[in-house]
This record gives structure tokens, sequence and C-alpha cells, in this order.
């Protein structure tokens, strides 16, 4: 009678240890990520009041010429409530919508009045609606005041392509304004329709959101409390 | 070319980690049967701790850059700045959420599946875990594939390198030669 010869082969352990090295994994990742926490805290990044407004890189035109535009070479972090500092009015806005053409005038009008102490940027975008379609000549004629388009209702020029952006009410306005036709700007920001603002302090962080104010404060009150303390 | 990096200390540590884990890894060629299972289970332990420690140095640099503007462990100009790679906003997040916090969760996933073995080396889900190890730092070096390329031609200002990142890029290197020769080694019954 053949003898069976004793198997060699090692066997695993009887527990099964998979939990226990999920929770050594998941452990060593917690420990990192507090060091993190207490090291580097992050800071909350959003459109609404309070947060630091989320950052962009884009190609801006500013009368000259389109340049790379960055919104944090704007920040003065070192800012502190209660001193000087320049304040930044991002406006969004697209050179076909109507509300924006006759906005126009107001920015005119508030950077005649606030220019020295807040840094206007307008941030072009092009909404999905027909009539809507913009290239950089719409966004540089509607900046500079300048001619281009029929004010026949054809589709070319601004205002829904109905008017010459000659006409564009108010002054030729003297800041950046940054192609965000992609929309990633629009996004980040959680816009839904132009036109729209967010005032920001001096150090980024958002001071106004006009999707937030719920209509009680409009921009000229926005800039009276917070830029001038009053 | 910068190189103050080789004076940070903790860019220093990372190295070291990289270092010790690829001198286990080529150790490991002239070993046979457990004694060379171990060896590279433990190199494959010690990329995926570094690519941790590397990926958390990066989110800390990330959320300085993002608060202060700037971030004391990196440089922001030359070819060799972190600085214009992580404070890139356009580049430095995957559907909002950091590079550094992605990559400490896939080398975190890593460690669980080499740890496990490590703790139980001839258990019958082994080879499983093997088999996801391998397929995970295929899906790793594709995203460091991305990567190197947003380095080299997409961020603003490029070509950059970020010395932090190619150390977690390397960790994720080192991780997928691992995996292959322990998926090998398993194969050719040598376990």
């Amino acid at each position: 009678m053949a003898r069976r010869r004793a198997t060699t082969i090692p066997k695993g352990k009887n527990e099964d240890v998979r939990l226990m090295a999920a929770l050594a994994a998941v452990g060593v990742m917690s420990i990192v990520l507090f060091s993190v926490f207490i090291i580097s805290p992050p800071a909350t990044i959003g459109p609404n009041e309070g947060e630091l407004a989320p950052d962009f890189v884009a190609s801006a035109y500013n009368g000259g010429g389109w340049e790379d535009f960055r919104l944090t070479d704007q920040f003065d972090r070192d800012w502190t409530a209660g001193e000087d500092g320049q304040f930044i009015l991002i406006q969004f806005m697209d050179s076909d919508c109507p509300h924006c053409w006759r906005e126009g005038e107001t920015m005119s009008e508030l950077h005649s009045q606030w220019g020295g102490k807040v840094t206007f940027i307008s941030i072009a975008v092009e909404l999905s609606i027909q009539g809507h379609g913009s290239d950089r000549n719409e966004i540089e004629a509607f900046r500079d005041k300048t001619n281009y388009g029929t004010d026949s209702n054809d589709g070319n020029g601004c205002n829904s392509g109905g008017s010459n952006c000659v006409e564009r009410p108010g002054s030729a306005h003297a800041w950046n304004y940054v192609d965000d036709y992609n929309l990633n700007i629009l996004r980040d920001y959680g816009v839904t329709g132009t036109p729209f603002m967010v005032l920001l302090q001096p150090d980024g962080y958002v001071a106004w959101n006009q999707g937030q104010s719920g209509g009680l404060m409009n921009i000229e009150q926005a800039l009276q409390i917070y830029v001038e303390g009053n | 070319m910068n190189t103050d990096y080789l004076s940070e200390p903790i860019f220093l540590v990372l190295l070291a980690g990289l270092l010790s884990s690829s001198y286990l890894s080529i150790n490991a060629k002239n070993q046979t049967g457990s004694e060379r299972t171990n060896t590279l289970v433990t190199s494959a332990l010690a990329f995926s701790l570094t690519g941790i420690l590397t990926s958390a140095v990066t989110y800390a640099i990330y959320n300085s850059m993002i608060s202060k503007g700037y971030s004391s462990l990196c440089s922001s100009n030359g070819f060799i700045s972190c600085a214009d790679v992580i404070g890139d906003p356009s580049f430095n997040t995957l559907l909002s959420l950091p590079w550094g916090l992605i990559g400490i969760s896939g080398f975190g996933l890593l460690l669980y599946l080499v740890l496990s073995i490590r703790m139980d080396p001839h258990a019958r889900w082994v080879s499983n875990h093997l088999d996801y190890s391998w397929y995970a730092s295929i899906v790793g070096m594709i995203i460091v594939g991305f990567l190197i390329i947003v380095e080299l031609v997409f961020v603003d200002g490029a070509p950059h390198i970020c010395a932090y990142c190619t150390v977690a890029h390397l960790s994720m290197i080192g991780f997928l030669v691992s995996a292959h020769n322990l998926r090998e080694h398993k194969a050719n019954d040598d376990w």
C-alpha cells in the first residue's frame, strides 16, 4: 500500500488579514492628511462670500492687445481688513446680452467713481443662446466702443447681433476684458446668467456676490459698504 | 539649473525613500524563494509609502500656494519649478481635487494591496491582489504620463518640472516594476 507524501505547500493564516491591512492603510493616510492640515491648512475656494475666489489664467484684452492674465496677480495677500487696498470687481458679461449692453453705461459710471480704489475685470462669455455668437473682435469692439457689426438685426455686432458695438451705452472701458468663451471661469464661479458681479477684497476673498445678496444690496451699495467702509 | 532642492531636508528624505525602495527592488534580483518574495513586497511597500509622503508634500505646497501665493518648499522660476506646476490653476486639480490628494488616495490603495500580501503572503487571494496592484499601477502610469505632458507642454510658462511631483512619478514607476516582478515571481511557483 502506497504512502501519501506530506504536503509542504505553506498555507495562509486562518484569519483574514485584509481588514487589518485596510485599517493600517487608512490609518497611514489619516495621519499624513492630518499632518498636512496642521502644517498647511487648505483654504476654502469658491465664489461665495467669505471664500477665496477661484484663480484663473486666461487671455485678456487691455486695449492694446491680448495678453495672459492671472487673477491672483491682482491679490495683495498681506492685506488686512481696514487697511487701504485695491478691491477687485469681476463682471461676467456677454457682448450679445441686452442687459450687459445696457450695463455698459453703469460700468463706465462705476469705473469713473471707483476706478482709483477698485480694479475692474470683465469676463466675456458666450452664452449658448441663439444670436449670441461672438469672437474676440466683438469683445474688443464692445470694450473700446468701436465700429463692429451693423444696426440691422443680422446677427453681426453686439447686443444679440442687432447693434453696432460703437453705439454701446457708456464710454469706452479702460480695463481688462478676459476671454472666457470656453466658459471655464463661468463654471468655477457658478454663474448661470449675465450680467453677474462679484466683489473681491484686496486679498482675494469674496466680499460680495450678487447671487447671495438676494436683491437686498446692489453693486453701488456693496462698493459703498466694503470699499468705502460705510 | 535650480539645485536648491538638494539642500531641502524634506526633499532629501523623500529622495532617500525613493532610493531605498529602488535598492530593495534591484537587490531582489539576486534572491530566490520566500526571501525574494519578502524583498519585492517590502520594495513595493516602500514605493507606496514614498508616494503617499510625496503626494502629501505636494498637497501641502498646493494649499500654501492657494492661500499665500507662495510656498517655502519650492521655487517659482526656472525649468525646475514646482510653484509654476502646482500653482497653475488650470492644471493643479482634477474635478476640483488637488493632485496631491489624488496621489495620497491612489498610493493608499496600493499600500493596502501590498500590505495585505506582506501580512499573509500565502493567502488564497494573493494572486488577485497582485493582479489588482498591476492594473492599478498601469492606471497610475497613464496618469503620470498625462501629468508629465502637462508639465512639459501645458502649464503656464512651460516647460517646467516639479521636483516633488517627479519623486511621486518615479515612485509610481518603481511600484509598477515591483508589481510586475511579483506577478512573475508568483507565476514561476517560486513564491
